[in-house]
């Protein structure tokens, strides 16, 4: 079979070697992959010698898929260069079925590879259905060039995004020991070396750096189109023009859906073009930016992954800032403790010691222990977006110290003592009367929301009966739930409506 | 190395062969075992490896006799897994390696009784090993190492052939616990689910069959997962078995168990001897020891900063930093005790400023606010009895029992 393959021409595959594409690809209960039909090896060695990655010449990957290695086995009959790349990032995804659900869970937290990968030309980049996508188009697209390389470039992306957890210029050095064999730097380098050494990636020897596009478009302003096949120069901007173009963007006092599609249309403009440099760091920079003010999570740890590549490939960048963001997020929005582990162990000293990344310590330590006082004093002085990452995290807190003042305090604690210490009131003591107000109110409203039982003494101060509020309070159902459960959808789905 | 003459590397090439076909002809489980430990570096397989590279044409020997060519699927890509590991070049002695054991898998799947079980057992550890080490060689030259998951992926496969109702059955445990150290090692501890599943809910498995070593190291590991989702009870139960069961000769291994335990009895009010720290070199415990005792938080926090990189890697820094609570608890008993001594009647009430001033003494500098809330973290989680009055600023402590003790059970979460 392996010769049969290795001498036709691998663009057509004959109706007889594609009967498995009528069956519908959806929601297959066990491994995607066809069980490997008796294969002959010819009694060569595995050499890795000449192979500079893992995709290097198409023996070496038959030699790979054939490789007992692989528990799913592997459908020769699926002859694309894609094949063995989605085969390989989807092994990398699913060694096994419970991998899956602790993988979902960390979507939130690091969006390598599960959300959209950038510029990704296959819908939602949810597996199931890119794989639908491609089913139905193989036929078709599988002659023509360009369109292999999409998706080769496209499914290396998606395999380098899912690579091992962020491997960055402030962790430390390889030299740290055995067992950091498999978080060093060295991945990372591989990945980056991978990703330049063109003349190895090619499936069969096509010239990337020829194919790639140079853009020759001037409009500063350009909306996003999401490529399905190899882009017309004439429409893709220049290196200085797209650098006019994030200037706009940073510059325009326009809302965020129009700030964000012409983000992504700057991004995918800098992906065909392949350029890689601090322009394209600053882009993805101010993307995540604006998508953690407005509370795009999705958006924001897409960028984020992203630049966790960029900055371990050594571009310069506010590394500092977003690994403050890094650490939040697994702080305050995963419960793996683990990944909490490794993240802490692995800041250099200098890490240790930038403001931004003491001030997620600190949250850390806060959140970890209970310590609502200092969390919201943490959040006063929270620098660069750090509060709008602490912000998801601001109810639950609330809520938790409520409950434990209701235990402990006995009878009452006054609003306006409860509304200072959970972050509710922005004015300092003396501030002007009206803010003052405005914060006792909002602490107010949000305590009567979950339930407290609130009392007026005989100055007229209001106070919470903590006694009865121990058995009172409760929190309440999430008021932005929507219908299908899942919230995010909605933001997407409004994203889409670029009207 | 000495010349090694054609006739020399035949002569040790043909009497390996003869005692592979022996061993399996004569089903001598250990002897087969020897024949595989690549990693050992035996004086004998190394001598082998050293013929193999000379005579170059092992696989005609093979083929020469019926004897050794019924093995050949085994013997032929382990010959060229030997040869790869004497000349230094490990990512290809794992690959060929691999390909023998999973010849080796196939015909053990016939053997009906649990005959060979010590040479698989040997197998499964050299592909661990191997593929840790071509991991190494792989990252060396800054390509990605991915042999090692290669290795779990290939070991679920033999724990498949193992699970099923004949005497195989009990070698399931032992290749269980190499997948463990596969999963640790790769920081994808959430794959052992799976297998702990197999072995936990299966019927065909019952846990008091297995031997007693595969026993240690199984609690072992899942004591240690335990700890890291800080299941006190359940890691306290599972380390301390391995603990009880352990050889007692084997100190590397009780340190290991010990380095686990320590955290987890800390976290359920259990101090252990200063003396056993000293024995089995865990001292980087013992301020750690001395500050709940003392209910020095001082202590604790530099004891923790001190040992940070070790802590953190070995998992068990935020198990230790909870106990941050249990000092808090020591710092306000010496306080009721010596207020006690002074007046007994006026005790049971704390001045949230007295507590401020002694954390001062202790040079931790925190406003009257944070104290307030600790105090009321230590009363909500049960660690104090009594209440707390805002107005005055006064810890109001019950007459009874205002410290309860943890008594085995962890701090309230």
């Amino acid at each position: 079979f392996v010769l049969f393959l290795a001498s036709r021409n691998i663009r057509s595959p004959t109706p007889a070697a594609i009967p498995n594409y009528k069956k519908s690809p959806i929601r297959r209960s066990k491994s995607r992959w066809e069980p490997l039909p008796e294969v002959k090896m010819l009694d060569k060695p595995v050499s890795a010698s000449n192979e500079t990655g893992k995709f290097g010449s198409w023996d070496k990957r038959v030699i790979m898929l054939n490789s007992s290695r692989f528990p799913n086995g592997v459908n020769l009959i699926y002859d694309n260069s894609l094949s063995s790349f989605r085969f390989s990032a989807s092994q990398q995804k699913t060694p096994s079925k419970s991998a899956q659900r602790p993988m979902k869970r960390q979507r939130i937290v690091n969006g390598a590879g599960l959300t959209n990968n950038d510029d990704d030309a296959s819908s939602d980049g949810d597996k199931d259905q890119s794989l639908t996508a491609y089913y139905s188009g193989a036929m078709a697209l599988a002659d023509n060039p360009e369109e292999k390389k999409r998706r080769e470039s496209r499914s290396k992306r998606f395999e380098r995004g899912q690579g091992h957890r962020p491997d960055i210029n402030y962790f430390k050095p390889k030299n740290a020991g055995p067992a950091n064999l498999y978080t060093k730097r060295a991945s990372a380098l591989m990945l980056s070396k991978s990703f330049d050494d063109s003349a190895n990636q090619a499936v069969e020897d096509i010239d990337w750096d020829a194919l790639t596009v140079k853009g020759t478009c001037q409009e500063i302003e350009k909306r996003f189109l999401r490529l399905t096949s190899a882009p017309d120069p004439s429409t893709v901007r220049p290196e200085d023009v797209l650098e006019k173009a994030l200037l706009m963007v940073q510059n325009s006092q326009k809302n965020y859906l129009y700030k964000c599609d012409q983000l992504k249309s700057i991004r995918q403009d800098l992906t065909v073009q392949r350029i890689r440099n601090q322009l394209t760091v600053k882009v993805y920079e101010t993307h995540a930016r604006l998508a953690m003010e407005v509370g795009d999570l999705a958006e924001f740890n897409q960028c984020q992954s992203q630049l966790q590549i960029l900055y371990s490939e050594g571009i310069e960048g506010c590394l500092m800032e977003f690994a403050a963001y890094n650490l939040l997020c697994v702080i305050l929005h995963s419960n793996n403790k683990r990944d909490l582990l490794t993240s802490m162990s692995r800041l250099t000293q200098e890490a240790k010691e930038d403001g931004a990344v003491k001030h997620a310590l600190a949250v850390r330590a806060a959140v970890t222990s209970g310590n609502y006082v200092a969390f919201f004093k943490l959040y006063k002085s929270a620098p660069n977006l750090n509060t709008c990452l602490m912000d998801l995290y601001v109810k639950k807190m609330r809520y938790q110290a409520a409950v434990c003042m209701s235990k402990s305090y006995r009878p009452t604690v006054p609003i306006s003592y409860i509304s200072q210490i959970l972050g509710f009131s922005n004015a300092t003591a003396e501030g002007n009367g009206e803010k003052v107000l405005t914060g006792l109110d909002e602490c107010l409203e949000w305590l009567k929301a979950h339930g407290a039982s609130l009392i007026t003494d005989n100055t007229g101060e209001m106070q919470l009966d903590a006694k009865a509020s121990s058995s009172t309070l409760f929190m309440p159902e999430p008021e932005d739930a929507v219908a299908h459960g899942d919230s995010s959808l909605a933001v997407n789905d409004f994203l889409a409506r670029t009207s | 190395m000495a010349y090694l003459s054609m006739g020399e590397s035949h002569r040790r090439i043909t009497d390996y062969l003869n005692r592979f076909a022996d061993a399996i002809n004569y089903q001598d489980g250990d002897s087969l075992a020897r024949l595989f430990s690549v990693s050992s570096d035996s004086p004998s397989l190394l001598s082998l490896a050293d013929a193999l590279n000379v005579f170059q044409d092992a696989n005609r020997l093979i083929k020469q006799s019926e004897k050794f060519s019924q093995f050949g699927e085994v013997v032929a890509p382990f010959f060229r897994s030997l040869q790869c590991y004497r000349l230094g070049n490990l990512v290809d002695a794992y690959g060929a390696f691999e390909k023998a054991s999973n010849a080796f898998i196939q015909e053990f799947r016939n053997w009906e009784s649990g005959w060979a079980l010590e040479a698989l057992y040997v197998i499964a550890y050299e592909i661990r090993v191997l593929a840790e080490r071509a991991d190494r060689e792989l990252a060396s030259n800054g390509k990605s190492p991915e042999k090692l998951k290669g290795a779990g992926s290939f070991l679920m496969k033999v724990f498949g052939v193992l699970a099923g109702k004949g005497p195989k059955r009990v070698g399931a445990l032992y290749v269980t616990c190499q997948l463990f150290k596969i999963y640790f090692k790769l920081g994808t501890v959430n794959l052992c689910r799976s297998v702990i599943r197999s072995i936990e809910t299966a019927r065909i498995f019952d846990f008091e069959e297995f031997p007693i070593r595969d026993k240690v190291t199984y609690m072992y590991y899942t004591g240690r997962l335990e700890v890291l989702n800080e299941n006190f009870p359940a890691a306290d139960q599972k380390l301390s078995y391995a603990l009880t069961h352990c050889c007692l000769s084997k100190e590397a291994n009780i340190r290991m168990i010990l380095k686990y335990l320590i955290p987890v009895k800390l976290s359920i009010g259990i101090l252990p001897k200063k003396q056993l720290l000293e024995n089995y070199d865990l001292v980087e415990y013992n301020n750690i020891v001395e500050a709940l005792k003392r209910g020095d938080l001082r202590l604790l926090r530099s004891a923790l900063q001190e040992n940070e990189d070790q802590f953190l890697r070995s998992g068990v820094y935020l198990v230790l930093e909870k106990l941050e609570l249990q000092v808090y608890q020591r710092l306000l008993k010496k306080i009721y005790i010596i207020q006690k001594q002074k007046d007994p009647s006026k005790a049971h009430q704390v001045k949230l400023e007295v507590i401020v001033k002694a954390l001062k003494w202790l040079e931790i500098e925190m406003d009257l606010d944070e104290v307030e809330c600790i105090v009321a973290i230590l009363i909500y989680k049960n660690l104090m009895k009594g209440y707390f009055a805002h107005k005055s600023k006064v810890v109001v402590l019950s007459k009874q029992d205002p410290f309860p003790k943890l008594n085995g059970k962890p701090v309230a979460s």
